[in-house]
């Protein structure tokens, strides 16, 4: 037991070393200036975030010990029940994570196999992996509470006060971190490789729907209470009972702040025994399962051959331009991407939940500005929102979904406008057809007269063509196709640029819209007219900042070398 | 049908390919051999226009590929070593969509497909998604959508990686009767056997540099050793033949 334990730490010093060494070779040893700066100015802004919590953290301590009255007196079983609800919630994270992780691991990266072959057992490995991810936790965690930590040691005048904490933060996550990934190595057999990503999807719908469910049955703040009381902490009997570790740890913290050595050490001991016990059993069982063979588990059952009655026919197939066929390609890769889907699909959920929750208090609102101008734009911010995030999703990310594959189009004869040309059809069609929609029925909906509802709903759709172009342009300067995971397939700095270009965008249509009819009110002039000349040349400036963007993108992807 | 005039490459202080000059005609199948590193994928990559040379010019069916690379490109057939394929599209779609690319016509398109999807054993399984394709099964898409458009000249980044023996054997009888059709095949491959059987010539480049150009025997000849293999005369042009590389590795 005592050898597998010190193999399994062994591999993961191993395995952490070289994690470190690639991080300094991505930043330090990386001699790109970008890279270091944003290393610099990243490790300021955490030195400053550090700074300010363990301030505020001191004054709070200090405000409290002033003014009794005005903050109340926290006692000790409240001190068990907000650590309680604190770990329930970490705990939910952690395993949410290492469901992930692992999923991610077994099925996407392949690396493991690298490290399968290395003379150390299967289940020596796994566990490395877990341990690995437990110190990336640990850090992470350390990240967010070390100066909270260290101004309680402060407050409390008992310097081993943060390192009792630092021991439990690095202990209590094991038992998590180990059950979601032999969980995850019991399913993973029923997962496709192919539909990974689906599945890590599902993996994040479900823990969003948790977290939000969750919160909206235990937070005080969404439970009725007499006016003018002050919300309690929530009630999380699972956070408090001596029965399961969410209770051993917050026991062991409470011994640790009020001072009691034996609380500290009996609730920490158990904390510590059973984590070991965990690790020992959990490490053995997932050597087990995976040795059983999740490789040759489900690969999926091959599609029905639909394809084959259409070759069997003697129907002539229809010549298609190359931009057609990227079209049609990029529409088929998307609507087979469950994930990519999911996340298109989510902001217009949120939209619905909020419309459905306040629909008639945002309506009533609306009254005040009669049946003018005013309330047709007004009429239209609702689609902006959503536009802004659906011509990311499809615009900024057009180019780059070609991935490793670009290869199939930059060696075909065809010119990088048609690529872009495809592309800003791609983006652009579904994101005019979703504003049409909205933006006719937001205007439906809030009634204003029929020449400002026309002009509002023009203006948008302008907006939504130029805008999905801009962000293809955008995305074909940023893009970069060396990368297997999409996540990266934008440049991070190049993505925050895009965003805020495409939020200046918005910006100076808004002004263009609004100068118009400022200056009509000042001098009484016709406002339509005004209005109409204002989304005019907002509808310009859109356009024209499209094409700028599209040239400069057309220019860096001739440049392109694969 | 295929040149290349002082073509270069230089990565910073690094020069991939240097001064490489290359002619290969009609009906040729040519092996591009050369160590790890050597500067076999550069070169490849900027002959079919994926790389820009630092230095040279290339030309494939006479278009220079600087200055008319979508004439240049229309004649090219390309296979890298690691093919990315769209993993959502299933083979099918995946043929459909690359003939759409090469404008391949619409009355022989579709027999085209089926001819392919056939010969490369793949039409049973035309109708799944690539993502769930082995590597020598992409491979074969691969081939087949370079294959499809009815390309002047084939470019071949070690084809048969990942390829079963009969597959690879399949390839074989496929590229010599491109070339029998009086078109090019341009190969590269580590597989020494493959390139003695199947090329007309073969040029070894060694550290970027073009070291060998010729027909086995005139290799052979070039080394002044008659009846040598071809491994034999490729350690010997790039210098590993006696060296002993793995004695420090052995024990005492």
């Amino acid at each position: 037991m005592t050898r597998s334990l010190s193999d399994a730490f062994r591999f993961a010093a191993i395995l952490s070393a070289a994690q470190l060494r690639m991080f300094i070779n991505q930043t330090l040893r990386s001699r790109e200036p970008m890279r270091l700066v944003l290393l610099v100015l990243g490790g300021l802004f955490v030195l400053f975030l550090w700074i300010q919590e363990l301030a505020g953290t001191l004054l709070a301590a200090e405000a409290s010990r002033r003014f009794p009255s005005r903050f109340g007196h926290i006692a000790s079983h409240d001190v068990l029940q907000i650590v309680g609800v604190a770990l329930v919630a970490y705990a939910v994270l952690l395993m949410f994570s290492s469901a992930l992780f692992s999923l991610n691991a077994l099925l996407l990266n392949p690396d493991l196999d690298l490290l399968l072959v290395t003379p150390w057992r299967v289940d020596t490995v796994l566990a490395a992996r877990m341990l690995n991810q437990i110190l990336r936790m640990v850090l992470l965690s350390l990240l967010f509470v070390l100066p909270l930590l260290c101004g309680l040691g402060i407050i409390l005048h008992q310097p081993l006060v943060p390192l009792a904490l630092i021991v439990l933060l690095a202990v209590f996550p094991v038992m998590f971190v180990i059950a979601a990934s032999v969980m995850v190595l019991a399913i993973v057999r029923f997962i496709p490789p192919s539909r990974a990503r689906e599945a890590m999807a599902a993996v994040g719908i479900v823990f969003a729907v948790v977290i939000n469910l969750a919160n909206f049955l235990l937070n005080p703040a969404f439970s009725s209470r007499p006016p003018g009381l002050r919300p309690g902490i929530p009630n999380l009997p699972l956070g408090t009972t001596p029965w399961l570790p969410f209770g051993w740890a917050g026991r062991a913290v409470t011994g640790v702040l009020s001072g009691d050595p034996w609380a500290t050490l009996g609730w920490g001991g158990l904390v510590v025994g059973v984590t070991l016990l965990v690790l020992v059993l959990g490490t053995r069982l997932s050597g087990v399962l995976y040795l059983s063979g999740w490789a040759q588990g489900a690969w999926g059952a091959p599609r029905p051959a639909r394809a084959l009655p259409s070759a069997a026919s003697d129907r002539t197939p229809r010549r298609r331009s190359p931009v057609v066929a990227l079209v049609l390609k990029d529409w088929r890769v998307r609507r087979r991407d469950v994930a990519q889907l999911t996340g298109l699909a989510m902001p217009f959920g949120f939209f619905l939940l909020v419309l459905a929750l306040n629909g008639p208090r945002l309506m009533s609102s609306l009254e005040p500005l009669g049946s003018g101008p005013l309330k047709a734009l007004t009429g239209i911010v609702p689609v902006l929102l959503i536009l802004l995030s659906l011509t990311t999703a499809l615009g900024l990310s057009a180019v780059s979904l070609e991935g490793r594959a670009i290869w199939v189009y930059a060696s075909s004869p065809n010119s990088m406008r048609s690529l872009l040309e495809a592309k800003c059809w791609a983006a652009a069609l579904p994101t005019i057809a979703v504003s049409l929609v909205m933006g006719t029925a937001l205007q439906v909906a809030i009634r204003p007269d029929l020449p400002w509802a026309v002009g509002a709903v023009t203006l948008l759709l302008v907006l939504s063509g130029a805008l999905a172009c801009v962000m293809v342009g955008l995305g074909g300067i940023v893009g970069r196709f060396d990368w297997t995971d999409a996540r990266r397939m934008v440049h991070p700095v190049g993505g925050l640029v895009a965003l805020l270009v495409q939020f200046g965008l918005i910006v100076a249509v808004a002004g263009l819209v609004l100068l118009p009819l400022l200056l009509a009110s000042i001098f009484h002039q016709s406002l339509l007219g005004l209005f109409l000349a204002g989304v005019l040349a907002a509808s310009l400036a859109a356009v024209v900042t499209a094409i700028v963007v599209l040239v400069l993108a057309e220019q860096r992807l001739r440049r392109l070398e694969i | 049908m295929l040149a290349a005039a002082g073509l270069t490459k230089r990565y910073g202080p690094l020069t991939a390919v240097d001064h490489l000059d290359l002619s290969v005609g009609p009906g040729e199948l040519f092996g591009f051999l050369g160590p790890n590193g050597a500067g076999k994928t550069t070169t490849i990559k900027m002959l079919v226009g994926l790389l820009r040379p630092t230095a040279g010019t290339a030309s494939v069916a006479g278009f220079d590929l600087a200055q008319d690379p979508e004439a240049a490109k229309r004649r090219i057939g390309y296979v890298p070593d690691a093919a990315f394929l769209y993993e959502k599209l299933t083979a099918r779609e995946f043929l459909e969509f690359s003939a759409d690319l090469y404008q391949v016509p619409p009355e022989s398109r579709k027999k085209r497909i089926e001819t392919y999807l056939q010969l490369f054993q793949l039409r049973d399984r035309a109708s799944d998604l690539l993502a769930g394709y082995s590597r020598g099964m992409r491979q074969k898409v691969a081939l087949a959508a370079a294959l499809l458009h009815d390309p002047q000249v084939l470019f071949l980044d070690e084809p048969t990686v990942g390829l079963d023996p009969r597959s690879a054997r399949q390839m074989k009888n496929i590229l010599l009767d491109f070339c029998r059709e009086g078109k090019t095949v341009f190969l590269s491959t580590h597989i020494l056997e493959i390139a003695e059987q199947m090329c007309t010539r073969i040029g070894i480049i060694d550290h970027g540099k073009l070291i060998a150009v010729g027909t086995l025997d005139e290799l052979r000849q070039m080394v002044s050793a008659d009846g040598q293999s071809l491994e034999q005369i490729f350690l010997q042009l790039t210098g590993s033949q006696d060296e002993d590389v793995a004695a420090p590795l052995v024990e005492p």
